[in-house]
């Protein structure tokens, strides 16, 4: 299993609009692009987005967000980075606005935990501060799909 | 000083993880020995031995939830913290050790 398996082209977004660039309306296009990558309704994605969010801010700093979501019905586990045309109030816990959002949307029961610790090694990645860095650095999809892929060493 | 350490979040699938590599890489910036057992949803990863924790100094428990097997820290000097506080000044969270963790009963 690799980041590969979880992260395509097709799932980076960039230089989405906000209306209001503010977090629910964020989490609402979030959502809207997360359906179009999965079995799942946008309504089903947003209300555990936000579900997520109200239990802590998952702005963890340095202009990235991950909300993340585990879902019963999912099929397919996936990642879909969302960049966005202005950055976003996030109520991050360092306060700055979010200017990329990183979507994990994992099933309820991985039942070989593959997918989990393919997550559970990019999450420890985004501590990585010349990752995060390259990240928001990059100008369009493709750069940040080649900046992900190297980082995780599948490049 | 060797500290060890647990973190949890509610989902398990990204602040945990995200929590305990900023723990280890500011705590051994800052000199200390550190193992953090990290309670996610792929079960623990590198669960702390009894060994661990006798030899720990100072126990750092990082959750918005509740930790597994806290009894194990009983006689421990332990600070409880947020995963946010983390997050955002892991260094912050070491140098405030000797002040504020408690003897946990």
């Amino acid at each position: 299993m690799k980041i590969k398996d979880l992260l395509s082209k097709e799932n980076i977004f960039f230089g989405v609009q906000v209306p209001g660039n503010d977090k629910k309306h964020a989490l609402k296009e979030i959502s809207k692009l997360c359906a179009k990558c999965s079995n799942l309704s946008e309504h089903t994605l947003y209300k555990t987005f936000l579900g997520r969010e109200k239990v802590e801010s998952t702005g963890f700093g340095s202009g990235v967000a991950i909300p993340h979501a585990k879902l019963d019905r999912l099929k397919e586990p996936f990642i879909a980075i969302v960049h966005f045309a202005e950055p976003v109030n996030w109520d991050s816990i360092d306060g700055k606005p979010v200017e990329v959002a990183i979507a994990l949307v994992m099933p309820t029961v991985d039942k070989d935990n593959t997918h989990l610790q393919v997550l559970s090694y990019f999450s420890r990645k985004l501590v990585d501060e010349s990752f995060i860095d390259r990240l928001l650095k990059a100008e369009d999809k493709d750069q940040m799909y080649q900046c992900v892929l190297e980082e995780m060493g599948e490049d | 000083m060797k500290i060890v350490g647990v973190t949890k979040c509610p989902v398990g699938i990204a602040y945990t993880y995200l929590a305990a590599e900023k723990l280890k890489q500011a705590g051994e910036k800052l000199g200390h020995e550190i193992k953090i057992e990290a309670q996610g949803a792929l079960g623990m990863e590198t669960p702390l031995t009894m060994e661990d924790i006798q030899q720990a100094d100072y126990v750092i428990l990082a959750a918005d939830t509740a930790v597994a097997g806290k009894d194990r820290f009983a006689g421990k000097k332990v600070l409880e913290v947020s995963l946010q506080a983390i997050i955002k000044n892991a260094a912050g969270v070491f140098n405030s050790l000797a002040g504020c963790a408690k003897m946990m009963k």
